[in-house]
């Protein structure tokens, strides 16, 4: 049923009882069910986070979560949709793998009912734009063959004026997807890198051919596309790997259906380091110059940043002028040199996103 | 269990023992390490021993020290040939109740350091629980009650090298230095561990070692030997005109140039265009931490008013403040 190693199931008690419970039990039927004690008890290195348990249980927090940005760097105001937490994809330098406290696929059976609150929410605030995304917190589309989350989401925020729903992925599970009837308000985004960087990062990942095929086939069903290099890591060949996946997109992309590329320099807690050591010991993705950023996170130096980001605008520009462009988390200083403009603050990054919004949805 | 044994031992008659039938081995109770015996020498030398150490007795004959072990060794060393002490049998004691007796006796006198706790938790673990461990005996020890501390010191016992251990107990090597170490193999460890206690390093110039000397092994693809066979280090630890706090600056600030060309390589920029400027000694413009805020500091000590004024003065006629900048500016 997934196409991850998911080899056992865990069923909160908060669970139990839901229709969404049963129907995944039924579809993962032959995958063992075990209590909880023992779930937390062979939690350890030998289980490594957990990635291979599929835990269910209902959500009982805020469905909507500001994205964790930090004032001392521009935002773009987005809202993350809570759905689930960790990740069957294994990349090495992913923030989720210290981010959360505790470990196992978990996946909340109550998306449905809670649904019901956030649409409220974006219906009693028609004045704001909300740009909601699933991506954050786990890949919006590696598990959809299973959950079919998709199903329940698109037909909602499609209807909404005020909102467009980004599914952000790794993947190419666009299958669901792309059998619903509805386009408007939704965004279907990849994560981008090199091809170098994706093979040796991004574990369980589809490559970025296969990504850009999906994107295509996304395009050409009446889908808005968006894109994100983040991590941005400057690697051996680093520029020329880039252009390659530039090329990629270039052949597979029409740049007039893209609302937003967001480019964003690998960035880190550093707790993050000690983890990555010890899950991927021979990766090199630590072996750059990072300093301690203003939000605590590790960043590249400053020029190091400026340089990836200039190469890439420079790059990006040249395909299409109007890709709208933007930088995760970055300082006034750093978009102004390598952006060539810069949006001041958050609430003028959110004003220029919002923007993009109304020009390709209306 | 435990109380009945510690009131038996102590209704124990006190006995006169050669020293020389006292095994010298510590002994499966002895939670000593690293010690100094003379100031203990010299207290029982002018008072002589108030608690009699507790041997026990295996079925062969063989005398261990249960506790103790420190004032059998001090007598030793004071050339005494006898101590009064008391006996347990061997198959009288059970290794836990042994050891425990070993940890409250000594608890009372002194504190633990890194690696007696270590011995101390090591032996624990092959008796109890890891929970109960956690709950019960961290506290004892002043260590907060995580596993992941309870595994470290656990691993100070098993597998740090005798030098290593040494300079821990002595303090030339912090416990987070020796954390940091326990994730290298035992070659790779020693080497950088004999380099800390070489420059008696303070425990954030440890850590920084550790962190460059691994990093850059790791981005060369080198062994940490040959980073620190570095003919820049080894001339910097052959430097003469260096005392030893110099000499760990340097070699710090070597491996930092390595581990960070491009920031040093600016740092080093901006401090040639500000000594440029041929500021006053009581003015300073430093960059911002890792030039990263972009909010560039100017700081001028002064007595008086008057003083202020005139060295503002003097910044306004200097043309060239304007060229302070991000220094890879420069560079494009």
């Amino acid at each position: 049923m997934s196409r991850y190693p998911l080899d056992r199931i865990v069923v909160d008690e908060t669970a139990v009882g839901y229709e969404t419970t049963a129907d995944i039990l039924k579809k993962m039927e032959g995958v063992p069910v075990v209590d909880h004690s023992e779930a937390e008890r062979t939690i350890g290195q030998d289980r490594d986070l957990g990635k291979t348990t599929l835990h269910l249980l209902a959500h009982k927090g805020e469905m909507l979560k500001p994205c964790p940005g930090t004032r001392e760097y521009i935002c773009c105001g987005y809202q993350i949709l809570h759905m689930a937490a960790n990740c069957p994809l294994d990349c090495s330098y992913c923030i989720l793998q210290s981010y959360f406290n505790q470990p196992n696929l978990r996946v909340f059976v109550n998306l449905e009912e809670r649904l019901e609150e956030v649409f409220s929410r974006i219906d009693g605030d028609p004045d704001t734009i909300y740009r909601i995304g699933t991506g954050e917190f786990t890949d919006s589309l590696a598990l959809d063959p299973v959950f079919h989350w998709t199903e329940l989401l698109v037909p909602g925020f499609s209807r909404r004026k005020n909102t467009v729903l980004e599914l952000k992925t790794k993947t190419a599970n666009i299958r669901t997807l792309l059998s619903l009837p509805e386009r408007d308000r939704i965004i279907v985004s990849w994560s981008l890198n090199s091809p170098e960087m994706t093979a040796r990062n991004e574990h369980r990942a589809a490559s970025i051919r296969k990504r850009l095929q999906a994107a295509r086939e996304c395009q050409r069903e009446g889908f808005i596309l968006g894109f994100h290099f983040d991590p941005l890591v400057p690697h051996e060949n680093w520029q020329q790997g880039y252009l390659e996946t530039l090329d990629l997109m270039d052949k597979y992309i029409d740049p007039k259906g893209i609302i937003w590329i967001s480019m964003g320099t690998f960035r880190f807690m550093p707790q993050l380091k000690q983890v990555i050591r010890r899950r991927h010991g021979h990766n090199p993705i630590l072996n750059g110059e990072f300093v301690p950023g203003l939000d605590g996170k590790m960043r590249y130096f400053k020029p190091i940043r400026m340089a990836l980001y200039d190469f890439m605008r420079k790059h990006l520009e040249e395909w299409h002028e109007n890709l709208g462009l933007y930088l995760c988390m970055e300082s006034h200083d750093v978009w102004s040199e390598s952006m060539g403009w810069s949006p001041h603050d958050s609430g003028g990054l959110s004003r220029f996103l919002d923007e993009r919004v109304g020009r390709l949805f209306g | 269990m435990f109380h009945e044994i510690v009131k038996e031992i102590a209704d124990l008659p006190l006995i006169r023992v050669k020293l020389e039938e006292v095994s010298i081995l510590p002994g499966p109770f002895t939670m000593s390490f690293g010690f100094n015996l003379a100031p203990l020498s010299e207290s029982i030398k002018n008072i002589g021993i108030v608690n009699s150490p507790v041997v026990s007795k295996s079925e062969e004959g063989t005398l261990h020290v249960v506790t103790g072990y420190r004032r059998v060794g001090a007598l030793r060393s004071l050339g005494k040939k006898i101590v009064t002490c008391r006996m347990v049998q061997k198959a009288d004691l059970p290794p836990l109740q042994g050891l425990l007796l070993s940890l409250y006796d000594n608890l009372a006198t002194r504190k633990f350091n890194p690696v007696e706790k270590g011995m101390i938790l090591s032996r624990l673990s092959h008796y109890l629980p890891r929970k109960d461990i956690l709950s019960n005996y961290m506290g004892l020890l002043d260590l907060p009650e995580h596993e992941n501390t309870l595994d470290a010191f656990v691993a100070f016992d098993r597998h740090l090298e005798e030098p290593l251990k040494t300079d821990l107990a002595r303090g030339h090597l912090s416990v987070q230095a020796a954390r940091m170490l326990l994730g290298m193999n035992p070659e790779h460890r020693c080497v950088i561990g004999r380099l800390i206690s070489d420059l008696n390093l303070n425990v954030n110039q440890q850590k920084q070692l550790i962190e460059y000397t691994y990093e850059i092994a790791k981005i060369n693809g080198s062994e940490i030997s040959a980073v620190l066979g570095d003919d820049s280090i080894g001339g910097l630890l052959a430097n003469a005109s260096l005392n030893l706090p110099q000499k760990g600056r340097a070699v710090l600030d070597a491996m930092r140039r390595r581990r960070y060309p491009t920031l040093t390589k600016m740092e080093r920029a901006f401090r040639k265009k500000v000594s440029r400027l041929h500021l006053d000694g009581k003015v300073n413009i430093q960059p911002p931490p890792y030039f990263e805020s972009g909010d560039y500091r100017l700081e001028i000590r002064f007595r008086q008013g008057k003083e202020l004024k005139a060295q503002v003065d003097r910044l306004a006629e200097i043309a060239s403040l304007e060229t302070v900048n991000d220094p890879w500016k420069e560079d494009e």
